[in-house]
């Protein structure tokens, strides 16, 4: 038996193979060099692993190095430069049964590019291969051009221990847009969503066809249900389907189209729904309403086959909806009488007018009312419909955008965009807007002409900021509550031990609201908590109450409330629970004692009287904090011996006002005779001062004007030139902004391929520098154009490329001008059906045309119809829902509230000055988009060892078990009293190598101190050994023998 | 009721005008065509089959439909069952299947004049992922078919051109008659509804309209219509009286005038769903020679009837289950077995006898709640019984990237990693050694399903199947109980015993199989107490089980055949072979064990209470189709014949009956979902929703609605909540509202809703529940408003 304690040289301990290969490597190099290195005492490295394997090892390895490969590639493209690094690991067991890596040395790489279409290309180097320091090589590629996808980089290294591979997958697709559209906006579970995906590029918007892309749904618990890998056939555009199932939860799908790092996303909701029958539209009667107009909505009721759906009782119900945006400031209060719900009934054409009073003179603003509708037809369905008002104080309505976008500078000569529209938004165009200061003469007015989208610009100075006031909306006290309110929290049985079932609790709860009318103590509206505990009997009798509050006043009112009869149920019951008590929204009393003189029983009169004025606050009610105050006290006198309390009203000669004879008189009443509770010890008086006392209430204070520091200045449009007749003033107001170091201008915004620009640089007071002589046009972070700058005169010319597209921009110094190239051949889309009227069952002929301007143009298109009633539970999708692909710019803030980049790029912007209003509100220009052309990535093989013996493990171990069998039989048989030893268990081990060759990844025979230790439980004698009497008593520890005899 | 007294003829001639025969060939009240409510098109063409392109037209012009034929097809295998009527429904092109009543009147001969029934009413109609314009004129034309719904409709254009340029359009037009009928009808009903059918008649003419209205109901009770006499630009409603009284599908159709006289027809469907429990009995048998089958009567049913099939083969089964196993239940096992189906259907769908979309669609259905379902699952004993169930239905998969190859080896992970290292799987303490040698069976066995398709048994499933094996080698002496022994063949856990041992595993289960009374074979499930319950053995399973065991012992197989026959019998199309492995171990077991060849030409026929009502034949030219006849009641003596006698055909005879739900103690947690006092059609009125609970506990409740319940807009209802107790939002859906985050902030949470009755009739909602965050729930019972 060979042990191992200590290590031997390995020239004579290696594995089989080595001593011949050192002897032939002794051969080859001469014995002159056996004796260098026997001279030297170096008898490593292993030779025979250098010249076999290629590795340089100090001990050669028990069995063979296996290699595996590694690779890296940087920045690597179709028809692009890039490197690639690769190097082979050897990986080997030691003597030890430990698993070691070293690089192989020498290794000659080829590499095999394989396109998504599985076409293979042999890729070259561009100089050759390098090595690196830790053995690696690495050269400069450029792989064939070819389609987007997920390319495969085949990488082989022949190496002396062998051919290592690995794979490095490429996903190389260039920048894409993707937009996803589902056959219908909502789904019932059962059916079937349908859902497309076109695919466009970044760079031009052109279709990206043959790409490939994954399919991706997830149901309303985020779950994946579907991926599905596709690509895309003409026109950029792939398409699916998904049942979903019919037991399928409620709630909002995902329907995602990811290609490269691109995609969209399309949620949609499943949940069963019907359609309505018939559809309720309502649309006010004019746009606007102004002061003194009578608002209107006409509202019709009609089945979805077109049919009025007549004397159909009609349900209206009204909501403030809020203002429209003023300064910030809080909305115009609709008056109460337009939120009173209202009972109609549709005509003989389904038709009914909601009606509503005319528009108040105190309007502030502008504001909406929502309505909402319900109409009931002959069958007893229902359906909904809604409409919203729109009222304004003024007949125009203006909006501001300044050039420096937090407001006017003062004293500078400022650019300021100011558009004037009706009350609903509608572009006064082309029309004359008066703009000067508030106080200011009208005839100091700046006139200036608007676009095409009611947009004027000023260059004006608008001078040192004042105070400006904005008006105060007008009061409308809320309706105040006169009575107490009560709630019953946190009841428990304390008998039982638990809260009481629902049932008991609604009784308990109704019953407990005896107690409500004790709210009215509470001083003010505040809440005031008193616990209780009550005992009620098996007869459901009040045994006791028991209040714990620290107003003594209200606990015996709730204890006094609460006697009597509860809610019973046959046995004995301790409630224990709190009641909030709320006092009433009404003025209350309260009492002020001072001692003027002699026995001080001030205290003892103020406790009297409060507990008095509380139980008397119906004497307040009806009093009004803003007419009323009560200019009320009396003269309190004690005497010698005596409990009573002597009162005297007098009439305070203050501000406080005069004495209301019905309050005093009142108060009189519940003043009534005070009593101290022992006698008084002498003679005393003074002054007992009686309050009224008012709730605070949200809203139940008068507004106020408010004011801040800005510009005020009145606006008026007129219909025509400067002396036409004015349609309508208002009042724009400012706040004061601060001017940048640097702005850049183009001169003109909306521009089209082939135009000259001028750049004009704008210097703040701050500027330092000097300007460049080149600057350059961008698009995105492409550059399209560097062009001449005059850093003297401060301006450029630039000529717009031919293939520009979007948003173009120059920036410098941290300032940017930004215009934006239009298309001038977009895509017009027809449809044309061959009837305006069907019958069901009839087919239908539907020409479908495609026009870029005057020219007709082949275009991939996908049709979607669906019932427009779903319309009412869904939003459905638009003509312009491509348009979202195009829109690279993102607007913060939308100019005048609504002029974004979306809008100017889907061409709903065509004046001038709007155009360069949108532009200043233009917040970011986008980079690249995500994806790329270029990748790096890295891939790295490895030999999994434990892995490779479990497997052959496995194979083996049926033939050990069989052995093991065989042995067992043959001493039952023979009854020898032979039984199993871990020297016998070892020898069926080995007998069944011999019989059954195995080997583990380092081509190591399968003896048993190769295994690990949990395949080695396997082999334990008291597992294989079905007999247990063929095992002896006294147990051997099988894994310890295994370690110490290494068999 | 009388089932049979009822004549078919009236039926034909009442309800389906022109189309009578399309009643032979109508689509089944089980089959998975029918869980689409209102998605067939009268040409028989299911509407979310994109519409075919002609190649007549340009690249992506679309085809109409062909026109609408009297004899059209509507797919599926099973019968339209009706109040006291009988149907018998072969599969979509199956020879016979015919009526016994085939006379039909004038009507339903009145041909292509009378106005095609209105039945199809999608609310997406044209999808056309790609029409492609041509380069020269721009132009593409395509044709459609107006779908039945009389309403607006609207189409969307998207397009791109190959130059960079986008672009959208959009037409509306109208769908509308002069004159029409409809019916108000609701998306479901519960069984027992009563409701005031509203049928209402709109004239869009100038002249009066008079003219005859008859009103049918099929799937149900109700008849009506008489005389309408409509003003000119007016209309008229009326009610049929209309009981909801079986679960399937209600259609009401409504005839304005008559024969050739006849403005418009119009059929809804409404899917009628059960109430209360259902409790299933069932008969098998083979068809050697006529066989006779009876079924009891169950207290307090409700509702109830009997289907029967008859199975020429193991595959016909199968192409029964592609459109019946996604229709049953929410469970794991449920989910497994379809997603099994899906994978076994393969064989068929390469035969073109089941359409590739049915697998498919069938296959990801389950994957969804398999997904859904698996969510949880870990290592303890539940974990790990659900990740096996999950495994077996997952089997080898196709596609190691594939999401079920995801999910598979997240439920292998799952299974293997349980294993102690003795050898078995864990349920733990006190569980019987018999029942942890059949869950441990039943991991091995769904691990090795899962072996990849090249037929390498993965290292660790190996090492798996080999500490079993030791376990069963220690525990060899125990044994003896057959249903154990068959799981331990079954699991291949037996397969490195020695020859003795596998010999007598063999032995203790043929010995204890239990002869049935139609000659087939079972085993039995012998384990006692509740851990028999714990594992939810049934008698399907055990036999299939049995097969399993036996086709791997070592020797003769056994009567693996007439156990086959003995599995049949307990199928159903409502439940398959029952829950859990059941149907797991059945489709394996019937591919092994059924053979044979089955005659070109078998007649079956159907005898119900001693009188003929039906008769079917298997169709030679799809081989593997099923003949399924129904029968209403669930109380019967049935008799089923072959001509000729074969006795490798399987018939299986399923009766099932509902039973009410009885209400169960609050514990803690108590819901009242208050019905408004007198509720009124189209008055709105209130729905008191009371919680008791853990004080600041939050709780999400389910309101199930009666029919026709309007609750309004969600966000109305939110706002609603927020008046009435400050907390919670609102959605809504046909038929149900949910509340979420209500917080019972003093042990309670009221509200008072708004709802509008838009049916009159008396209406039962269903269950509403409530649930806390930790998962503890409350059901309220149903309750039935009765609306005026």
């Amino acid at each position: 038996m060979a042990t191992a304690t200590k290590p031997v040289s390995p020239l004579f301990t290696r594995g089989s193979r080595t001593p011949i290969l050192s002897s032939v490597l002794l051969v080859a190099i001469g014995v002159p060099c056996v004796a260098v290195l026997a001279c030297a005492g170096i008898f490593g490295p292993c030779w025979s692993a250098w010249a076999m394997d290629g590795v340089l090892l100090d001990e050669c390895p028990a069995g063979r190095v296996v290699p595996a490969a590694h690779a890296q590639v940087s920045d690597v493209g179709r028809k692009d430069e890039g490197v690639i690094n690769v190097g082979v690991t050897g990986w080997y067991a030691d003597r030890y049964n430990n698993v070691g890596q070293t690089p192989v040395r020498r290794f000659s790489p080829t590499l095999t590019a394989i396109d998504p279409l599985g076409q293979s290309h042999v890729v070259t180097t561009k100089n050759g291969w390098d090595s690196t320091d830790d053995f690696d090589q690495w050269a400069t590629i450029t792989l064939p051009d070819g389609p987007d996808g997920d390319w495969k980089l085949d990488v082989s290294l022949d190496s002396p221990s062998g051919v290592a591979k690995t794979e490095l997958t490429l996903p190389l697709y260039v920048p894409a847009r993707v937009h996803v559209l589902t056959d219908s906006p909502l789904y019932k579970p059962g059916q079937t969503i349908k859902f497309r995906a076109v695919v466009l590029s970044d760079k031009d918007l052109t279709p990206l066809e043959d790409r490939p892309g994954t399919w991706v749904v997830t149901d309303n618990n985020g779950q994946t249900l579907l991926e599905q890998k596709t690509k895309t056939g003409p026109f950029g555009v792939a398409d699916g389907n998904i049942p979903i199932d019919a037991l399928a939860e409620s709630g909002d799908w995902t329907v995602t189209y990811k290609t490269g790092a691109n995609a969209d996303t399309r949620t949609v909701p499943v949940h069963p729904f019907q359609l309505p029958r018939f559809t309720v539209e309502a649309k006010a009667d004019k746009p606007w309403y102004t002061l003194g107009d009578t608002p209107k909505i006409d509202t019709t009721v009609r089945y979805t086959s077109g049919a009025p759906v007549k004397n159909a009782p009609v349900d209206v119900s009204f909501y403030d909806q809020g203002t429209v945006a003023e300064d910030g400031t809080a909305a115009w209060p609709v008056p109460p009488a337009w939120l009173a719900p209202q009972s109609l009934m549709t005509d003989a054409e389904g038709k009914v007018a909601i009606k509503l009073g005319s528009v108040p003179g105190d309007l502030v603003g502008r504001g909406r009312l929502g309505v909402q509708i319900s109409a009931r037809d002959e069958t007893g369905d229902v359906a909904n419909g809604s409409a919203s008002l729109l009222y304004s104080q003024d007949r125009v309505a203006v909006s501001a955008v300044t050039e420096l976008a937090d407001g006017v500078v003062p004293s500078a000569n400022n650019r300021i965009f100011v558009r004037a529209t009706t009350p609903d938004g509608v572009p006064l165009r082309n029309s004359t807007v008066k703009l000067w200061r508030t106080g200011d003469a009208e005839a100091h007015a700046t006139v200036e002409k608007t676009d095409a989208d009611g947009v004027a610009r000023y260059q004006m100075d608008p001078g040192e900021p004042v105070t400006v006031v904005v008006p105060a909306l007008p009061w409308r006290p809320p309706v105040l509550r006169t009575t107490p309110t009560l709630t019953v929290n946190d009841v428990t049985d304390l008998i039982a031990g638990e809260s009481p079932e629902l049932t008991t609790r609604a009784l308990l709860d109704r019953w407990a609201t005896k107690a409500t009318s004790c709210g009215a103590l509470v001083e003010g509206a505040n809440a005031l908590t008193v616990t209780a505990a009550v005992l009620v009997d098996g007869s459901g009798h009040v045994v006791k109450t028991s209040p714990g509050s620290e107003d003594a006043l209200v606990g015996a009112c709730v204890a006094d409330a609460l006697g009597g009869q509860a809610p019973g149920d046959g046995h004995d019951r301790l409630w224990k629970f709190t009641l909030s008590l709320g006092g009433p929204q009404t003025p209350w009393l309260t009492a002020s004692a001072e001692n003027a003189s002699g026995d001080d029983r001030s205290s003892d009169v103020d406790t009297l009287t409060s507990d008095a004025l509380r139980r008397a606050r119906s004497c307040a009610a009806g009093l009004d904090n803003n007419v009323e105050d009560l200019g009320e006290a009396w003269v309190w006198f004690t005497h010698t011996g005596s409990k009573a309390v002597d009162l005297r009203p007098v009439q305070l000669q203050t501000d406080a006002g005069t004495a209301n004879p019905g309050v005093q008189a009142c108060v009189a009443r519940a003043l009534g005779s005070l009593t101290l509770s022992d006698p008084a010890t002498g003679d005393g008086s003074g002054i007992l001062t009686v309050n009224l006392n008012f709730p605070s209430v949200p809203g139940y204070d008068k507004p106020q004007p408010t004011t801040w520091p800005g510009y005020a200045f009145e606006v008026a449009a007129l219909t025509g030139d400067k002396d036409s007749a004015p349609v309508g003033t208002t009042t724009l107001r400012l706040h004061p902004g601060s001017l940048p170091d640097l702005r850049l201008r183009f001169s003109e915004i909306l521009v089209k391929p082939g135009d000259t620009l001028e750049l004009s640089a704008l210097r703040g007071p701050n500027f330092s520098g000097e300007f460049p002589d080149k600057m350059v046009l961008q698009s995105g972070d492409r550059d399209l154009q560097k062009f001449d700058f005059d850093p003297k005169k401060r301006k450029g010319t630039v000529t717009i490329p031919k293939d520009a597209r979007g948003f173009v921009h120059v920036s410098w110094n941290g300032a940017m001008a930004v215009a934006y190239v239009q298309d001038d051949a977009k895509l017009a889309l027809g449809m044309e059906l061959d009837k305006a009227k069907y019958k069901p069952g009839d087919v239908a002929n539907l020409t479908l045309t495609s026009m870029a301007g005057t020219t007709p143009v082949a275009a991939g298109v996908t049709l979607s119809g669906v019932d427009q009633t779903l319309g009412t539970l869904a939003t459905l999708d638009g003509p312009d829902s491509l348009a979202r692909l195009a829109v690279t710019a993102e607007t913060a803030t939308p100019a005048f509230g609504e002029l974004d980049a979306r809008a100017l790029q889907t061409g709903q912007i065509a004046g001038d000055n709007a155009a360069a209003a949108t532009i200043l509100r233009v917040s970011s220009l986008p980079a690249a988009a995500p994806g790329a052309t270029r990748v790096s990535t890295e891939s790295r093989e490895t030999i999994d060892a434990d892995y490779g013996v479990a497997d052959a493990f496995y194979t083996f171990y049926p033939a050990v078990k069989d052995g093991v069998r065989a042995w067992e039989k043959q001493r039952q048989d023979s009854k020898d009293g032979i039984q199993m030893t871990p020297k016998i268990m070892v020898s069926i081990w080995e007998a069944a190598l011999v019989a059954h060759p195995a080997t583990d990844p380092f081509g190591r025979t399968l003896h048993l101190k190769v295994l690990p230790q949990d395949l080695l439980a396997f082999t334990d004698p008291r597992v294989l050994v079905s007999d247990a009497a063929l095992l002896p008593e006294d147990i051997e520890n099988w894994p310890a023998y295994v370690a110490s005899e290494s068999p | 009721m009388n089932a049979v007294n009822y004549s078919i003829l009236a039926l034909c001639g009442l309800t389906l005008v022109g189309s009578c025969s399309k009643l032979e060939q109508a689509a089944p009240t089980v089959g998975k065509n029918q869980q689409e409510d209102q998605t067939v098109r009268e040409d028989g063409r299911a509407v979310d089959e994109p519409v075919p392109a002609s190649p007549a037209m340009d690249k992506s012009e679309a085809m109409p439909p062909a026109p609408p034929a009297g004899a059209a097809a509507m797919g599926g295998n099973a019968g339209i069952a009706m109040d006291g009527e009988l149907a018998a429904m072969p599969k979509e092109g199956m020879v016979g299947g015919k009526f016994h009543a085939e006379k039909k009147d004038k009507a339903a001969d009145a041909g292509p004049e009378a106005p095609a029934v209105r039945a199809w009413f999608p609310e997406s109609f044209l999808w056309q992922p790609l029409v492609q314009t041509d380069a020269k004129d721009g132009m593409a034309k395509v044709q459609f078919t107006v779908p039945d719904t009389l309403t607006t409709w609207r189409i969307l254009a998207l397009g791109q051109t190959r130059q960079g340029s986008q672009g959208g359009a959009v037409q509306t037009f109208l769908s509308t008659l002069p004159a029409y009928v409809d019916v108000a009808a609701p998306l479901k009903l519960r069984v027992g509804d009563v409701v005031e059918m509203p049928i209402q008649v709109v004239n869009q003419t100038a002249d009066a309209l008079k003219s005859a209205l008859v009103v049918t109901v099929t799937g149900g009770a109700g008849q009506g219509g008489g005389a309408v006499n409509v003003a000119p630009w007016g209309s008229s409603a009326s009610t049929v009286h209309t009981t909801a009284n079986h679960a399937g599908k209600l259609e009401i159709a409504a005839t304005l005038g008559s024969g050739a006289e006849a403005i418009d027809s119009v059929r809804k469907s409404v899917t009628v769903t059960p109430v209360g429990r259902p409790i299933t009995q069932s008969r098998a048998g083979s068809l050697a020679g006529a066989r006779t089958v009876s079924f009891d009567a169950v207290g307090d049913s409700v509702d109830g009837s009997v289907s029967v099939t008859v199975f020429p083969g193991e595959l016909s089964l199968l192409r029964s289950e592609v459109d019946l196993a996604g229709n049953r239940g929410g469970d794991v096992a449920s989910a497994a077995y379809a997603f099994r189906v899906s994978l076994e259907a393969g064989v068929l769908v390469a035969d073109n006898e089941v359409p590739a979309d049915s697998a498919r669609n069938l296959g990801l259905v389950a994957l969804q709640r398999l997904i859904r379902d698996t969510r949880s699952a870990g290592s303890d004993p539940a974990g790990v019984a659900t990740a096996a169930l999950a495994l077996a239905g997952l089997g080898a998969t196709e596609d190691p990237a594939g999401l079920d190859a995801h999910l598979a080896e997240r439920m292998r992970d799952v299974v293997l990693q349980a294993q102690q290292p003795d050898g078995l799987w864990s349920l733990g303490s006190g569980v019987g050694l018999d029942d942890q040698l059949v869950a441990s069976a039943r991991c091995l066995w769904a691990l090795q399903g899962t072996e990849s398709k090249t037929g390498d048994e993965p290292a660790r499933i190996k090492g798996a199947r080999l500490r079993y094996t030791g376990a069963l080698e220690r525990y060899a002496d125990r044994l003896t109980d057959p249903y154990v022994a068959a799981w331990a063949l079954a699991s291949g856990g037996a397969d490195g015993l020695d020859a003795e041992l596998g010999a007598k595993l063999a032995k203790t289960v043929t010995d204890a199989l239990v002869t049935n009374p139609d000659g087939s074979l079972r085993l039995d499930p012998t384990l006692g107490g509740t851990s028999a319950r714990t594992l939810g053995s049934s008698t399907a399973e055990a036999t299939a089980v049995a097969i399993l065991g036996l086709s791997r012992a070592k020797g003769n197989p056994g009567p693996v055949a007439d156990l086959a026959t003995g599995i049949l019998g307990r199928w159903s199309p409502e439940a398959g072979f029952g829950g859990g492995w059941a149907g797991l171990t059945a489709l394996p077991a019937l591919a092994s064990a059924m053979g044979g060849d089955i005659p070109d030409s078998v007649k079956i026929a159907l005898f119900a209470d001693g009188k003929p009502i039906g008769e079917g034949a298997l169709d030679p030219k799809q081989k593997h189709a099923p003949v399924v006849l129904n029968v209403p009641g669930a109380a019967h003596e049935l008799r089923v014949e072959a001509t000729p006698a074969v006795p490798g055909l399987a018939f299986t005879a399923v009766a099932t009956s509902w039973v009410p739900w009885t209400a169960s103690a609050p514990h803690g947690l108590d819901l009242h979902v208050t019905a408004p006092q007198n509720p009124r059609l189209g008055v709105k009125t209130t729905l008191r929703v009371d919680i008791a609970g853990p004080t600041g506990e939050t709780a999400d409740i389910d309101i199930a609605l009666p029919a026709g319940v309007d609750m309004g807009d969600a966000a109305a209802l939110t706002a609603a909540l927020a008046a009435n107790s400050g907390t919670g939002t609102a959605t809504t859906e046909e038929g149900a509202v949910h509340l979420k985050g209500v917080t019972l902030q003093n042990g309670l949470w009221s509200a008072s809703l708004p709802v509008t009755p838009t049916l009159s009739g008396s209406l039962q909602s269903g269950a509403s529940i409530v649930t806390l965050r930790d998962g503890e729930t409350y059901a309220a019972l149903p309750s039935t408003w009765a609306v005026r």
